[in-house]
């Protein structure tokens, strides 16, 4: 397992590089630049906004600047941040652990609800309820994020005033800041949640037709235990890959959220750093997500090697 | 074929069926898809409204851009069944065009990206060797790009119309039509007819889109209806945020923009371009999900 992890880290490696290229074409070569904010400005003449792109270092040639950008990528400096000179690499990891936190809780919501969710509607329920769920499960998967987002805000904060509707709360208290999460959290969860209990209620009405359920049951086991013990242990193993798979979906559903929310992470750094034309921002932020996705699709890989030996021994391809 | 009928009217029928000809595949498909009441469900909805957005100019009781700063805001009433939004301008008529654009994007969209996706697919499965090594990279480079940001980058950076929001969202969501007819030509290109048909001499486009490519007709078609819903939902997030089709050209997307600001004073404003996005995706999905169990019975067991 280890090696086919090794292995699986090194392919990462010729694809971070192409998507790193392909991703710096497109955010450098669209028309215009960081210094047209300024264009209208009285006290900015044209030789100023000049001398800006050339101390910026964007009248070179894209190959260059690319290569110039490469080398401090994996030196560790990805540049600096147009809006202040910081560090992007500071600027990023400010912003991180909110987006993380915002990602795992969902992330637990969803699997928590999910479980139970999905278990039930396959063993239990009747087809009137299992109907019910079916049909909730699809609203949950085709309703907007930034819309159940604005309804939260305008119900539970607006009229009940149960959460607040925006912020993180502060710093140095965890029950405000959890007051915070909670809004934000079940948004993102939503989408997510709705996707996994599908598709373990799926996987467990296969399983519970399988012919060792069958012998469970006939020797006489609890049905409690015929379906948390032999059933869900069995029909729960891909759930590995597919909350790797979920990761992209995931994280382009934070940023949207946290835009609602006025949630402080990575979703509003990049949306402002688009609108400034913050170049080294993009690219770091752009970056960090692609890495991300590509441990997302690692995490599904190694699920499927649990259960499936033939893909750790390299037989796929 | 044969109905509940009495048992020896029934063996009569079995002779006289047999004579017929055997039911087409696509008339088991849909006899099978008439069965899920949640796909037809879709279907009627569906229709509806690609009606209503066709035919938008005549059922629209207003001008949908028309500036009334004397009925601005006024919530759900008889004259303003849907109520006005911040300008006074007329939800339903604004629901309505808006329609267009986000119904037409979402089709448009779904046809470029199935195009590409099916081609650069199918040449990569029927080539094999370098061609689809290179493609293949592409794909997997593409699905790890960050597609809604990179939308967000190019749609703030160029002037965006409908036409140039198509294009870019097709060029984010062709790779999962890619993959699946890359990975059905890899199973096919040694097929015995596919050989035969090599054998009498057939060009390869031949072989390419009349012997191989009809054989991935049925998952492409369910793929394509879920792409629909993929960017009307990307669509109406781009337009959220303030990066799509700019006003006052209405969009369900930049509609719900717009009325964040209103969520106190104002909340029909959010609340019904939000249900008529959520009614759209979900009944897209809900026809995808009919049309892939339709397609594949052994699903329905689920």
């Amino acid at each position: 397992m280890a090696a086919f992890i090794v292995r699986r880290l090194l392919t990462a490696i010729p694809l971070l590089l192409g998507i790193s290229m392909v991703l710096f074409v497109l955010i450098h070569l669209p028309p215009g630049g960081p210094a047209d904010i300024y264009a209208g400005s009285p006290t900015a003449s044209a030789a100023d906004l000049a001398r800006m792109n050339e101390n910026l270092g964007l009248n070179d040639p894209l190959p260059v600047q690319y290569v110039k950008w490469l080398r401090g990528m994996v030196t560790g400096d990805w540049g600096v941040s147009y809006k202040d000179g910081r560090p992007v690499t500071t600027a990023i990891l400010e912003r991180l652990p909110a987006t993380i936190q915002l990602m795992l809780t969902s992330l637990l919501i969803a699997v928590a609800l999910a479980i139970p969710i999905g278990v039930f509607t396959a063993t239990r329920a009747q087809r009137g309820a299992r109907y019910v769920v079916n049909v909730f499960t699809m609203l949950g998967i085709s309703v907007p994020t930034f819309w159940t987002g604005l309804m939260v805000i305008m119900i539970f904060a607006g009229r009940l005033g149960w959460i607040p509707a925006g912020g993180r709360g502060r710093p140095d208290d965890l029950l405000s800041q959890l007051h915070h999460l909670i809004g934000p959290a079940l948004v993102l969860a939503l989408v997510s949640m709705a996707g996994f209990a599908r598709y373990i209620h799926s996987s467990m009405v296969e399983v519970m037709q399988e012919d060792y359920v069958r012998t469970a049951t006939a020797k006489g086991l609890a049905r409690r235990t015929v379906v948390f013990r032999h059933a869900f242990r069995n029909a729960s193993i891909p759930l590995i890959t597919l909350i790797g798979l979920e990761l992209p979906r995931l994280i382009s559903g934070a940023l949207v959220t946290e835009v609602v929310f006025s949630w402080p992470g990575l979703g509003r750094l990049i949306t402002e750093s688009i609108l400034a034309r913050n170049y080294p921002v993009l690219m770091g932020a752009f970056m960090l997500i692609a890495l991300m996705t590509i441990l997302g699709s690692l995490i599904a890989d190694v699920g499927y090697g649990l259960v499936n030996p033939q893909i750790r021994t390299g037989e796929r391809r | 074929m044969t109905t509940l009928q009495h048992p020896t009217s029934s063996t009569v029928a079995d002779l006289v069926s047999l004579r017929q000809k055997p039911e087409s595949i696509q008339a088991q498909v849909w006899r099978r898809f008439r069965r899920n009441p949640l796909a037809l469900f879709g279907v009627t909805v569906l229709t509806l409204l690609a009606l209503s957005a066709l035919f938008a100019p005549w059922l629209a009781p207003y001008d949908p851009n028309a500036v009334n700063p004397y009925e601005a805001l006024q919530p759900p009433n008889a004259a303003h069944w849907l109520g006005t939004d911040d300008l006074g301008r007329d939800v339903l008529s604004r629901l309505l065009f808006a329609g267009r654009v986000s119904l037409m994007v979402g089709l448009f969209t779904a046809f470029v990206a199935v195009i590409v996706g099916a081609l650069l697919g199918a040449i990569a499965g029927y080539y094999g060797g370098l061609i689809d090594g290179f493609i293949a990279r592409f794909i997997d480079l593409m699905l790890s790009l960050p597609v809604v940001p990179l939308a967000l980058v190019f749609s703030a950076f160029v002037a965006i119309t409908p036409l140039r929001l198509t294009l870019i969202l097709a060029a984010v969501s062709w790779m999962g039509v890619a993959r699946l007819v890359r990975g059905e030509f890899l199973k096919l290109r040694h097929a015995q007819f596919t050989e035969a048909a090599r054998s009498i001499g057939a060009p390869n486009m031949r072989i390419i889109f009349v012997h191989l490519l009809p054989n991935a007709i049925s998952p492409i078609l369910v793929a394509a209806t879920l792409l629909v819903a993929y960017a009307i939902l990307i669509e109406s997030s781009l337009s959220f945020l303030g990066f799509g089709i700019q006003p006052p050209t209405a969009t369900w997307g930049n509609m719900l923009f717009n009325a964040q600001r209103y969520l106190r004073n104002a909340p029909w404003l959010a609340i019904f371009s939000g249900v008529v996005i959520t009614l759209t995706v979900a009944s897209i999905n809900f026809v995808g999900d009919g049309l892939r169990e339709a397609i594949d019975p052994r699903l329905k067991e689920r």
